[in-house]
Parts: C-alpha cells; structure tokens; sequence
C-alpha cells in the first residue's frame, strides 16, 4: 500500500516536472508540408505505375517549395522529373530537368549532388554510355559506405549496369541485411528492398540460378504487403515465365490466370 | 484513629488550601471575564427571532466589542423577543437617539447572531443625544428601524456577501446582453451561429418554396421541345416561303404574315416563347435574391471563418504541447522526411 502510494506519488512529481508547455518554433512550414505531400503522392503514382500522374504530383510539389525556395525541395521535385522521363524514355526532357536541379545545386546550399549523380548515371546508361554510368555509380558506393541501406542499393544498381559483375553471394548477404533493416523499423526506403527484391526473382530466372522459387515469393509477398498491382502483376509474369520452363504446367496456369485476372482489373 | 486538623500533615493543609485558592481564582476569572464587576448600562430592544441568543451574543461597535445580550424573552402577547443588553459604562454615550442596531447570523454556523451598534448620519439627526438606561435601541429590521433608514437617518454599510451576488448579477446580466461591445461575447457569439443557420434555414426554406430546381427543369425541357421543333419549324418557313414564290396570289396574306414578327414567333413557337421566357425571368429573380441573402451574410462567413481558424491554430498549440511531452511525444510520428531519390523502377 505504502510502496503503491509512493510510486503514485512520485509517478505524480515527476509528471509535473516535465514541461510540456509548447516550444517556441516560429518557422511556418504549411508550404513545405504541402510539398513533401505532393512529392510523397508523386512517388506513390510512379511506383503504381501511373507516370503521367507523378508528373504531374512532381510538379505540384514543386511550385509549392518554389513558393517556399526550398531549393532541395525543389531540385528533388525535377530529379524525380527526370528519373520519369527517362523511364518513359523523354532523354531530352530528363537533361533538361537535370540542368535545372543542377542549378539549385549550384547556388543553393543543398545535398541533391548525390541524386544529381545518380539521375545523371540512369541517363547515361539509358543513351549507352554504360562506362560513364559505371563510374558514377561506383563513386556513389564509395559515397554511401557507411550507408548499409544505400550502399546496397547503388551496388545492386551497379549489376543492373553491368550484370557480368553479379556475385550471388553478396546478393544474398545483402537480402537479408535489409529483410533485418526493415525487421528493426530502420529501413528508411522501403523502395530499396523493392529494387531489391524483384530483381533477385528476375535474374536468377534470367541467369538460370536456384533459389528462384523462394525468391519469387519473397517479391511477391512483398510487393503484396505494399498493395503494388503493377509490380505483383510484373512477378507474376516473371513466375509464368520461370514455371514454364521448369514443367510446373499447373503452377504456370495458375500464375497466368492471376495474371490475367489481375491485367482485366486493370484495363 | 480520630482526623484532628492542628494533627494532620502541613502538606494535606496546603493542598487543600491551594485547591480553595484556585477555585476562588479561577471563580473570579470567570467573573471578571463575563464583565461582571464592569460597569454597565442596559437597554432593551426587540426581535422578532431569538434564534443564536442562547449564547448570548456580544454587541459589537466597529469591530469594538462593547457589550452583550443579558437575557431575552418571548412577549407571549406581541410574540415578539423582548430582549434586554448592556453596553459598558464608557461606550454607554454611543447608544444615541435614532442608533440602531443590525444582526448579523455566522454565514457558517448561522446559530450566532453578532449585533451590530449603528450610528445616525451626524448630518441628518444633528448633535448625538445620548438614550437613558432601559430606552428601547430599535433593530433595523423592526418598523421603527425601518423608518429611520427610509428617513435616511441611518445608512446600511455594504454586506460583503450580498456584493459579491450583486456582482455575479452584474456579470450574468451583462454576458446576456447583446450589443455590449465590452460584454457579452460568449452570447453574442453563439447568437451569431443562431443567425447565421436562420439565414441558412430561409435560404433553403426559399429554394424549396420556390421550387427552383422543378421550374428549371421544366424549362430546360421546354426548350428542348422547342429545339426539336426547330427543324419542324424551319421546313414550315421553307413551305411558307415556297408558298410564297409559287403562289403570288396569296402574296399579300404573305405580306401581313411577315409585316407582324411577334405574331410570326408566336405562331412558330406555338405560342410557348413567352411562357419560356417568363419561367427563366421568375426563376432569375428568385436567384438574385438568394445571391443577395448570401452576399448579405458574408462578414458573417468571414468572421466564421477566422473563429475557425482560432480554433485551429489553439488545437496546433496544443497538439504542439501533447508532441513536446516527454510521455505522449512517441505516441505521435513525426513527419516523414524527403526520403531521397533511391527508387525502384
């Protein structure tokens, strides 16, 4: 009774200590939050496939962090421009948004020299330029080696550039260096392990390598867990592809008929 | 053995002595507290409730005590409390003609009833003449009391109490009031809410007495009767003027027919343009007014809004205060930074 009062009563004092009177923050960040909105929303769309849309979310994140001159907001907003187009292929276009965010860089106190780089190397892999691309991105690894999650990912970007270079054992080392990242909650970018991911279920089918069974659900049941149709429906195809190859017809099947379902909803 | 005093022990003798003296001490302390051997002067007054004179209750003069009730008595008669006072011999010259005397019960404890000594306005009853011993010092609640107060003899100093209720008065009266600029906010606030879903209330009372969406429906499909007529019409025109040109006979009904236009778009119309017309001029007119009520009420919006806006910059504070909380603080996710340009595409 007496220890129960006590830890009340201490419980009580030590409430009372702590102050939460509201701290002072004379910054107005309604802008700012508008634009990290509007770029999250962007990502969203790109990753759900939807290119036009995540333009157009850039763009929106843009004009409000230029209302802010928020330069790293801003530069951000064209980078994410730019690695759009040239998925869509608009080389032209990425350059020019490349410039841009290089100008930010230029006269603005910003850390976008890092995404600069790395826009800059997905260009130059996508004109041919695969030595260029190569260099960037290793300059990058060397960047981010402290980085585990980043380090990982500019590496895997590194085999995506150069597939010869591919070692399954660090591959598999760094699967699961992120599966525990993301087990502690201190993967930042769950894209990353996305990335990942499906490019482990596709190049062991592509290269003919085991494991690709384990891999197939792993990316499945992740991008499952992400609610990504488009990417599921890219699994899917990967897995008709493999099962096939491997006489697992009723496997196959059943992956083609998903696949079907899944590419009618979309339409 | 027989008890012999010059025998007994000196200490039983002393003992039994200082027992007597302090009893004899004690005995006249209590005397001399109850004012015993003072020197008094009584008088009388009348009550109408003996209710806390049991402990026969001091009389007070500025705070002073200067006397106490003796004893009082039902008047079986007048059932009145007779009661009778006395007042130290030096406060004797205060009980003056027209003085009076208040009661006041404990606000707690409202058995003790303290009596109050008041003095007349030195102005009003001139020099103070000072009452003989046994004159009759009236309360203030008694006929007499009350006719030296309405005579204004006598002025009632404030009760604190009664200042405070007539300051709580003064408080509720003045948030009721509704155009006091420095009172009242919290009511007027609210009555502006009430005016603001009045207008609200008429508005959509005058769209559905109107029947505004109806009336344009209806002309919307008068109109549509009408376009689809238009082809009709057009040939009728044509047949006209063919009938025209063919028939020169009949040039000169021809000629009236096209020198009265109206009666041309009537008969075209069928009549139905004027109707249409009428309809969309009615439902114009109900739409103006509707945009007037709106634009009337807009310095209500406005200040609707900046309440609102209040009200959401106080919830930021506070959801400022419940984030800084050492307790609470983890319970709230912070926002997610720009999460840099590493993606999978």
């Amino acid at each position: 009774m007496t220890k129960a009062s006590g830890l009340a009563l201490l419980c009580a004092l030590w409430l009372l200590g702590c102050s939460s009177a509201p701290e002072r923050d004379y910054q107005i960040t309604t802008y700012q939050r508008q634009a990290a909105a509007w770029l999250a929303q962007g990502d969203r769309k790109r990753q759900q496939g939807a290119y036009q849309q995540a333009l157009e979310y850039y763009d929106k994140a843009y004009r409000y962090a230029s209302k802010r001159h928020d330069a790293e907001q801003m530069g951000l907003a064209r980078l994410k421009q730019a690695a759009v187009n040239i998925r869509q292929g608009q080389l032209e276009r990425a350059e020019q948004r490349i410039v841009q965010a290089e100008v930010f860089a230029r006269f603005e106190q910003t850390e976008l020299a890092p995404a600069i780089d790395f826009m800059r190397s997905k260009l130059a892999f996508k004109r041919g330029e695969q030595a260029q691309a190569l260099a960037l991105v290793a300059k990058l690894q060397t960047q981010f080696s402290g980085q585990t999650e980043k380090h990982i990912y500019y590496r895997w970007v590194g085999w995506q550039y150069a597939p010869a270079s591919l070692n399954w054992a660090q591959a598999e080392q760094d699967i699961v260096q992120l599966a525990k990242l993301k087990a502690d909650k201190s993967l930042s970018n769950v894209e990353i392990q996305s990335f990942v991911l499906y490019h482990n279920a596709l190049w062991r089918t592509a290269t003919g390598q085991s494991g690709v069974e384990p891999a197939l659900d792993a990316a499945i049941a992740h991008f499952a867990s992400l609610e990504l149709t488009n990417w599921l429906v890219a699994c899917f195809k990967v897995a008709v592809q493999y099962y096939s190859t491997a006489a697992d017809a009723e496997r196959a099947q059943y992956y083609q008929t998903r696949l079907t379902e899944l590419s009618q909803t979309d339409d | 053995m027989q008890h012999k005093p010059k025998n007994a022990n000196r200490i039983v003798i002393a003992f039994s002595l200082t027992g007597v003296l302090l009893l004899a001490a004690f005995c006249i302390m209590i005397l001399v507290n109850n004012h015993t051997f003072a020197d008094k002067v009584y008088y009388k007054t009348i009550l109408d409730n003996a209710r806390g004179l049991s402990a026969l209750p001091a009389v007070y003069f500025k705070g002073m005590e200067i006397g106490r009730i003796d004893s009082y008595q039902l008047n079986l008669e007048s059932n009145d409390i007779e009661v009778e006072f006395w007042v130290f011999q030096e406060y004797s010259g205060k009980v003056v003609k027209y003085a009076l005397l208040t009661g006041e019960q404990h606000p707690i404890f409202d058995e003790v009833t303290t009596l109050d000594l008041i003095l007349p306005e030195a102005d009003k009853v001139g020099s103070f003449v000072a009452l003989p011993s046994g004159a009759l010092v009236p309360h203030i609640n008694s006929a007499l009391g009350q006719q030296y107060l309405a005579a204004g003899y006598v002025s009632r100093s404030k009760d604190d109490v009664e200042s405070i209720l007539a300051s709580i008065q003064d408080l509720l009266q003045n948030l009721q009031k509704e155009d006091n600029p420095e009172a009242g906010s919290l009511f007027r606030a609210l009555d502006r809410v009430a005016k603001i879903s009045d207008h609200i209330m008429i508005v959509s009372e005058e769209l559905r007495e109107s029947e505004l969406l109806p009336e344009a429906e209806k002309t919307l499909k008068q109109s549509q009767v009408w376009l689809a007529q238009m082809p009709q019409l057009l040939s009728q025109l044509n047949q006209t003027l063919r009938k025209t040109d063919s028939m020169l006979t009949q040039a000169q009904t021809t000629l009236v027919t096209y020198g009265q236009p109206t009666e041309l778009v009537k008969e075209i119309t069928d009549s139905q343009l004027p109707l249409v017309l009428q309809n969309l001029n009615a439902n114009l007119s109900v739409m103006q007014q509707m945009l007037k009520d709106v634009h009337g009420e807009r310095e209500q919006f406005v200040l609707t809004v900046h309440s609102v806006q209040q009200v959401l910059l106080q919830m930021e504070k506070t959801l400022e205060a419940l984030n800084n909380h050492p307790v609470f603080r983890d319970g709230i996710s912070a926002p997610v930074d720009n999460e840099g340009i590493e993606m999978h595409d």
